[in-house]
């Protein structure tokens, strides 16, 4: 179960999500779309329990949660597949999900030497090896070129089918092939 | 070019040394820089000297060693706790503002004097090994601390991917700033204490005999030795980065 009553989330004296109220579809992929400002980070955080919302709540039953954060949060003194090993993926898995998410040559390779979209694959390759019962992407696809996108997007579905998860794009047609569970779409409150 | 403009500088300051000697006219008060120099190579040639200079690396790095692991275990565990590293920060700069010699004597009166010059070593380095690591800890990187606590990233784990890589070289500065520290706080033990077998005896009872010569003779053997274990450790353990203290 993961839904949010009345969500209100300030900072300061800015309100950056205000009363949003929605039930998160179990077994499916939710997309929040939005422009630059509405939130949708805010959001995310909001759904991992990392922020303290200001009114309203989220319930969340899910015990285990894999996120890609809208930085890439990578070690950078391990290689790629240690960097998916340190969080309890086997290596056999971890080599796997290094190729899916096409950086298998890289596996040897710390993250200083990795291009921004290498590195970001390698963020994704370790939220989709993660066993999570809920998965919490932002923005997965920033820095990739646009056919890369699609594909790592068709990745993401097939990977997350019959899985719970909310992911944040701007990529409209990437959010078309991921959202199996319907899209949201966040405006900057009044 | 580099080394012809430093042995210019030193051999200006030798300069000056010896036009300062020969202003004093008296090597029982200023020793030249030749006077020394026979001073030192006499002393060299004798196994005393030997096992003097021995015996204060023996004391004196044991008790650099003792004060580097003291500072680390409770450096990193203050990193860990706010209120350890809150509860030992007033201690720490007690001990730091205290002068070494209070401590010297103050040692003496519970321990064998052999024991004081490692006891003070170990004192001067512990707190500065302890902040660095501290600071070290305390900065590790928030997100990355986010991110293995999201992804339930065991605590071995974490202290090995994210907490030491991030303390490592303020531990490094620490070390390599504290062992002069050290070095020179166990021979003004050894000076106070006079245990036997030691650089500090030897230089004490040069002073007592007037023998001044030798006593710059032992002074510059103190400054080579800290210069070589500074370029030691230094090269051991990486250069000198994030001095802290």
């Amino acid at each position: 179960m993961l839904r949010t009553e009345g969500l209100t989330v300030t900072f300061g004296e800015k309100t950056v999500i205000s009363g949003f109220s929605h039930v998160f579809p179990e077994g499916g992929t939710t997309v929040i779309l939005g422009g630059s400002g509405s939130g949708k980070t805010t959001l995310i955080n909001a759904l991992a329990g990392s922020l303290e919302p200001a009114a309203g709540k989220v319930i969340n039953d899910n015990k285990t949660v894999s996120r890609v954060f809208q930085e890439d949060r990578l070690i950078p003194s391990y290689t790629s597949l240690k960097n998916l090993t340190c969080v309890g993926i086997s290596e056999q898995k971890a080599e796997r999900y290094l190729e899916k998410t096409e950086i298998a040559d890289a596996a040897g390779k710390r993250p200083g030497e990795l291009s921004g979209g290498m590195k970001r694959r390698l963020a994704l390759a370790r939220a989709l090896a993660f066993d999570a019962e809920l998965y919490l992407f932002d923005e997965p696809l920033s820095g990739l070129d646009p056919d890369t996108a699609i594909r790592m997007a068709a990745l993401i579905r097939a990977e997350l089918e019959g899985k719970t998860a909310v992911i944040v794009t701007h990529n409209e047609e990437a959010a078309r092939i991921m959202a199996t569970a319907g899209t949201v779409r966040l405006e900057p409150p009044q | 070019m580099k080394i012809l403009k430093k042995l210019a500088v030193a051999a200006a300051w030798i300069g000056v040394w010896e036009l300062a000697s020969l202003a004093v006219g008296a090597d029982y008060l200023l020793p030249g820089p030749l006077p020394t120099a026979r001073a030192l190579a006499a002393l060299a040639a004798t196994g005393d000297f030997w096992l003097s200079v021995w015996g204060s690396l023996r004391g004196i790095l044991a008790g650099f060693l003792a004060g580097t692991a003291a500072g680390l275990i409770l450096g990193s565990a203050s990193g860990l706790s706010k209120a350890l590293g809150g509860a030992l920060s007033p201690l720490a700069s007690v001990i730091k503002a205290t002068p070494v010699a209070s401590f010297i004597l103050l040692a003496l009166v519970f321990m064998k004097k052999a024991a004081v010059p490692p006891f003070s070593a170990a004192l001067i380095v512990a707190p500065v090994v302890w902040k660095n690591v501290n600071t070290g800890f305390r900065q590790a990187d928030p997100l990355l601390l986010e991110m293995a606590e999201s992804f339930k990233m065991p605590f071995r784990r974490r202290l090995a991917a994210i907490y030491i890589p991030g303390a490592a070289p303020y531990f490094r500065s620490a070390c390599v700033t504290s062992l002069g520290m050290a070095w020179k706080a166990g021979v003004a033990a050894e000076v106070i204490c006079a245990p036997h077998d030691t650089i500090g005896r030897s230089m004490y009872l040069s002073k007592i005999y007037f023998e001044t010569p030798e006593l710059f003779a032992w002074t510059f053997t103190v400054i080579i030795i800290s210069f070589i274990l500074e370029l030691l450790l230094g090269r051991l353990i990486g250069g000198k980065r994030n001095v802290k203290d």
